[in-house]
């Protein structure tokens, strides 16, 4: 830093030093009277009843602003959850509708082709992560002919 | 509090040790005692008492939460002062900014500044005291922390570096220039003092 400057602020601030020459010394009083200046138009301090008592209003709102973050770090990790549980449902809905479906076709009876195709209807319950739900039905129809003697179905 | 028997003589290290250990206490003899030296630090950027007052209380409760994090890289006021003058100028950028007049007519109107040529006797003018937050309000924000740190809560060149962050060097350099464009803008209220 510039010395020169150095020295007239800490003259301007009632720092003894060597002895200036004449501008700069008239600088750093100049300086000196306008830190007077400032020191007197800022002085006083806020004299609040809210001063007095701020101490525990820091605190109560401190520790409610701490209640409410843990409480939205639950609510995230409560809705985090809750998706899993939803896609957990929703897989165990498809995986027990497979299975459903697969036990029905292998238990149904090797019977002689009947004129009327066999259905086969399965639901399965969605949950979203919303909490909502929905139910889907799906019907499945065997469609395969009889072959015939040249081999054409 | 039975290791902290007299928290008003603890040392700050003392207490956010404490307050760190879980004792609540420690941090309320912190915020008292830092509570009235923050709030007019605060006053002296934001200019309203109201609004100086939320500053500190906004600045206290962020430090609650940071001070359990405090490693004691610098001093526990210091350390303070930066958040309360970063929240202070975020409040005065946030507000619609107010044009400065023209010096030299305004300042013709004012008082006759023979008047006033000592100002550490003599009570200020409401409306010279209005010049002179109006043209600390006029320097650029770094100028402004430094001034304000130096004048009106008279810390070391040390301190207001920790509070600023930047060196001894350039904290004087930038008070000198401070001073130096207030001077321009006040002058007539220097002249016979110098």
């Amino acid at each position: 830093m510039n010395t020169r400057i150095e020295q007239i602020v800490r003259q301007a601030d009632g720092a003894q030093g060597p002895a200036l020459p004449t501008d700069q010394a008239a600088t750093a009083a100049t300086h000196q009277a306008l830190s007077g200046l400032l020191k007197q138009a800022y002085a006083g301090e806020p004299a609040d009843a809210r001063l007095a008592f701020m101490a525990g209003r820091v605190l109560a709102r401190a520790k409610a602003a701490g209640n409410a973050g843990i409480a939205a770090r639950l609510g995230a990790v409560w809705h985090l959850l809750t998706r899993h549980y939803a896609l957990a449902c929703a897989g165990a809905a498809v995986a027990m509708f497979l299975a459903v479906s697969a036990t029905m076709v292998s238990l149904r009876p090797a019977a002689a082709p009947t004129a009327k195709p066999s259905k086969l209807r399965s639901f399965a319950i969605y949950e979203t992560p919303d909490g909502s739900g929905f139910i889907r039905c799906f019907e499945y129809e065997h469609v395969s002919q009889p072959r015939t003697d040249n081999g054409s179905s | 509090m039975d290791e902290l028997k007299q928290p008003d003589a603890s040392t700050d290290q003392e207490l956010v040790a404490a307050f760190q250990a879980g004792d609540e206490r420690a941090f309320v003899t912190i915020v008292d005692r830092y509570k009235h030296r923050l709030a007019r630090l605060a006053q002296s950027v934001v200019r309203n008492q109201e609004d100086a007052l939320d500053v500190v209380q906004d600045a206290f409760v962020k430090s609650y939460r940071a001070l359990k994090r405090f490693r004691g890289s610098s001093a526990l006021y210091t350390w303070l002062y930066r958040i309360v003058m970063n929240h202070a100028i975020d409040l005065v950028r946030r507000r619609p900014r107010v044009t400065i007049e023209a010096e030299t007519d305004q300042l013709r109107e004012l008082p006759d500044p023979q008047v006033i040529t000592r100002p550490d006797r003599e009570a200020l003018n409401a409306e010279l005291r209005d010049r002179i937050f109006k043209a600390v309000d006029s320097l650029p924000e770094k100028h402004r922390r430094v001034v304000l740190l130096r004048e009106v809560e008279g810390l070391s060149y040390k301190e207001i570096a920790e509070v600023v962050g930047c060196n001894e060097g350039t904290v004087m350099s930038r008070l000198f220039y401070a001073r130096e464009r207030l001077r321009e803008k006040l002058e007539p209220y220097l002249k016979s003092g110098t």
